[in-house]
């Protein structure tokens, strides 16, 4: 009953949602790192995501049931729809962002002209009927996109391998340090994934440890290629583009195919919509636990309009847009998500609960995610 | 005030509901010993009914009334089972109407099908279904004897799957025929039939078969309790009563398969399916059905396997091909020409300079023409059909080209889409809707729209898990041994020869296996 999904397609979503931001990085343009720099960062910060999971891991070993949230209402009774909301919050937040950037794109790179009204009520429209369907619905769709996916970056790279020039990684010559240190931030706040996992961890069947340690892996492997590509091929010009990927699809020559940039617009919208979806669903999840007696249509109602009127406030501001990426981008969020809040609930769980909060006291709260 | 209103208007619908309730719902009438009395309750149910035959004879002092339909008795078949053994038998004065009806009952081996009735509905039931009654004076029942005798077509081979090798046999409309053809070739005592009659004015005979050994118990309770339920008046077709057993009605595609092979039923429900039967209908409906089955036919596992995955791949790129070839043409040439290779985009644009139509347009026209020429070739007399095929293609392929309403690129994409999509057959119903779909968000769109609509259809179809079966399975979720038999097909040598539903991943049937209750 609890178990929806398995954790090979939990693994998907995290993965194709987790390409989706590496698909966005233009790292150059902020910070102005070295290529190098973030890769070695991106690699070390896979150690540190790592460790700020082994809270959450020893809680849910404990628990077996339940959520973080579960836990939460359990321990503070009342109060804990504070840490609901706090995750409903973020996981809304970070499905605006990513139809953000998405239209973004579009708006920018693709449909120059147009008006984008009509695009973002689309998309928002199809994630609301993602997100209604359910993860397990996200999570098959999700396995075929993650196929087309391999297949469309397998061409896109080989059309590329022509332009690597090796020489363009250059070595890290000023400040080494500071600017690995900052990419490992920067690899940890992109990483909003690790909240996805938190929270569909009870929905998920197998060996869920093992799960996020493949996707971490293969998530950084991915992350180190496109960041290798974009470094090699493009150089210093990769740090003037807002989309530096985009551009390398547009260089990428296979054959028949003249442009690759078709595969790219491709990508770009079904990672977005996987993306966006399985936030959306996250939000309607915590938000039900909250409000248990609350209809699936309320919430979603309400969901699709919060929704729709953010997306078209922030997508008009250039700054609005600049600190949402910066709030959902920052890696002091996430590890408050990841590492701090879990960690708090853990202890809490562990010194003062231990013994009378069990899996009939959570169902007796009415506080369960078996109703979602 | 309003919540007033509303109990009220609920209690005038109740009330309202349970009145017609109560006159729909007709309590069986019981025969009675009279024979007078029964003829009369039979003459009122079948309301004086033109077709219906009764002819009274008398036994030394005991009457007797044998009832029937026309036109669904066979005589000959009449006199044998009933006349001649009723004139050689051994009766004299002293018989009664006991003796007779245990003469009947005892004696007539010849017949198989022999039951008792209680009950005019019984009666009329039965009749129905060309059955004779024997009516006896004395006696408060009848005995029932099948001699069907009506008409129907012979088994022939199937229209809708024809292939190469395998059987030549199809269903045909008699129910019993079709159970027997599925019997023949199933000779297991673990294949079972249930009847059931389905429709409170048709009665349609609704037979839902099975294997006890592979089927999942829940699965078969679930059917069996959707079957039970089904709310309708009339059953004329499978098509009736499939709605009822889909899980989502505004899916576009359908997890009721359906089939008119006797071989494939039995394949079917070899790997733990339920396979539903309707009288009158040449058409099984199997449930649970999966996407990649749409894309199987009998003769796959005929051929080399080297072959049938070849033929599978082009199955499902024609598949791809018929639903987003216009939609991607459409969308390509509008919005994002610069995709096109040289070459292709000169000649494009050179046909399209000389049309005056957009593409969109031109797509959507030339879609809704072929259409309407398609289902007038199928409803039309065959050498008429014919005649509107010819003129279909002179008119689109030569004749708008040449006058400038149509590009010839278009027609070509038009001509690979119309093939495409008759090489999966059974799902030609969501294809052609899907087709017009993507044409028009493709035009309006361009590929951003494509990509919407592709993602939007993805989660329709992996919603689809009706009896905990997954309709995407199993592609999505991942099978491997599953997987032996959807892209590419192994040799049998290699296949899994447990192949069972219940063994996909995802997959959640409860109390699978065993005996069904």
């Amino acid at each position: 009953m609890f178990a929806k999904i398995s954790g090979a397609q939990l693994f998907t979503m995290l993965y194709i949602s987790r390409v989706f931001s590496s698909l966005t990085y233009n790292i150059h343009t902020g910070s102005k790192l070295d290529g190098l720099a973030i890769l070695v960062g991106s690699l070390i910060s896979l150690f540190v995501q790592i460790l700020i999971v082994i809270p959450i891991f020893k809680l849910y070993d404990r628990i077996k049931y339940g959520n973080v949230i579960t836990v939460g209402y359990n321990c503070f009774g009342k109060n804990g729809i504070v840490i609901a909301w706090i995750y409903a919050i973020y996981a809304i937040l970070v499905g605006i962002n990513t139809i953000v950037q998405a239209m973004f794109f579009l708006d920018n790179a693709v449909y120059t002209n147009a008006n984008s009204s009509l695009l973002v009520l689309m998309f928002i429209g199809l994630v609301l009927y993602g997100a209604i369907s359910g993860v397990e619905s996200i999570a098959r769709v999700s396995a075929i996109f993650g196929v087309f996916f391999l297949v469309a970056f397998g061409f896109i790279f080989i059309g590329l391998i022509s332009s690597i020039d090796i020489y363009n990684l250059s070595p890290i010559l000023d400040y080494p340090i500071k600017q690995i240190g900052i990419s490992i931030f920067d690899n940890l706040g992109r990483n909003t994934e690790l909240v996805a996992f938190i929270l569909l961890y009870p929905y998920t069947k197998g060996d869920k440890k093992k799960t996020f340690m493949s996707y971490l892996i293969l998530s950084t492997i991915t992350v180190q290629i496109i960041v290798f590509l974009i470094t090699t091929v493009l150089a210093n010009y990769a740090g003037s583009l807002v989309f530096p990927f985009y551009t390398l699809t547009t260089i990428s020559y296979t054959s028949i195919f003249q442009r690759l940039d078709s595969l790219h617009m491709a990508l770009w919208i079904v990672l977005a919509f996987i993306k966006a979806t399985m936030y959306i669903f996250i939000a309607y999840s915590c938000i039900s636990i909250s409000l248990p007696k609350v209809k699936k249509t309320y919430i979603f109602s309400v969901v699709f309009i919060a929704i729709s009127i953010s997306v078209y406030w922030i997508q008009s501001s250039l700054d609005a847009i600049r600190y949402l990426q910066g709030f959902i981008n920052s890696g002091f969020i996430v590890l408050i998500l990841v590492f701090i809040l879990p960690f708090i609930v853990y202890i809490v769980y562990r010194f003062k609960k231990e013994n009378s909060v069990d899996k009939k006291n959570m169902v007796n709260t009415g506080y369960s995610i078996d109703t979602i | 005030m309003i919540k007033y209103i509303k109990s009220k208007i609920s209690a005038i619908k109740n009330s309202n509901i349970e009145n017609i309730q109560q006159e729909e719902v007709e309590t069986p009438v019981n025969l009675r010993n009279c024979l007078k009395d029964n003829m009369i309750l039979i003459r009122e149910k079948f309301d004086n009914s033109g077709d219906f035959l009764s002819r009274e004879l008398k036994i030394y002092n005991n009457t007797i009334n044998i009832i029937g339909i026309e036109g669904m008795i066979n005589f000959t078949m009449l006199s044998d089972l009933l006349m001649g053994p009723l004139m050689s038998a051994d009766f004299s004065e002293n018989t009664t109407p006991e003796d007779i009806y245990s003469y009947l009952e005892t004696k007539m081996i010849t017949s198989m099908d022999l039951t008792d009735v209680y009950t005019t509905d019984d009666i009329f039931t039965f009749s129905m279904s060309g059955f004779v009654i024997v009516l006896i004076d004395g006696i408060a029942k009848g005995v029932c004897l099948g001699a069907q005798g009506f008409n129907f077509r012979s088994i022939s081979e199937p229209s809708s799957e024809v292939n190469i090798r395998g059987s030549r046999e199809g269903f045909t409309e008699p129910l019993r025929i079709n159970m027997t053809m599925v019997r023949r070739r199933m000779k297991s005592p673990k294949l079972k039939f249930e009847l059931f009659n389905v429709g409170s004015k048709s009665k349609t005979s609704v037979c839902m078969m099975y294997m006890t050994d592979t089927v999942s118990k829940k699965m078969v309770r679930e059917i069996r309790h959707k079957i039970r339920h089904i709310d309708i008046d009339v059953v004329l077709e499978s098509g009736y009563i499939q709605p009822f057993l889909e899980g989502k009605p505004f899916s576009i595609f359908s997890e009721v398969g359906t089939t008119e092979r006797p071989d494939t039923v039995c394949a079917k429900i070899n790997e733990g399916r339920v396979a539903i039967l309707v009288d009158g209908t040449p058409f099984a409906l199997i449930v649970p059905y999966l996407f990649s089955e749409n894309f199987q036919s009998f003769d796959d596992y005929c051929h080399r396997p080297y072959y049938t995955s070849f033929m599978r791949i082009i199955k499902y790129i024609s598949f791809a091909f018929t639903i987003l070839l216009p939609g991607l043409y459409v969308a390509i040439g509008s919005f994002h020409p610069e995709l096109f290779p040289h070459s292709i985009l000169f000649n494009i644009a050179t046909s399209q300079e000389a049309t005056p139509f957009p593409l969109v347009i031109e797509a959507l026209l030339i879609h809704f023409i072929y259409e309407v020429m398609r289902e007038a070739g199928l409803r039309l007399p065959r050498p008429v059909g014919h005649a509107v095929s010819i003129v279909g293609a002179l008119v689109i392929g030569d004749a708008a080209v040449t006058a400038g309403l149509i590009g010839a690129p278009m027609v070509m994409v038009v001509a690979v889409t119309a093939i495409s999509s008759f090489v999966v057959p059974s799902i030609y119903e969501p294809v052609s809707i899907l087709r017009f779909g993507f044409i028009i968000v493709g035009g309006t769109f361009g590929l951003y729209g494509i990509g919407i609509a592709v993602a939007g259809l993805l989660i329709n179809i992996c919603s689809l898990s009706e009896y905990g079966v997954i309709y995407t399975a199993p592609i999505s979720p991942f099978s491997f041994k599953a997987m032996k038999d959807v892209f590419i097909r192994f040799s049998w040598k290699n296949m899994n020869k447990n192949v069972n539903i219940k063994n996909l991943t995802g997959v959640d049937i409860q109390n699978s296996g065993g005996e069904s209750s």
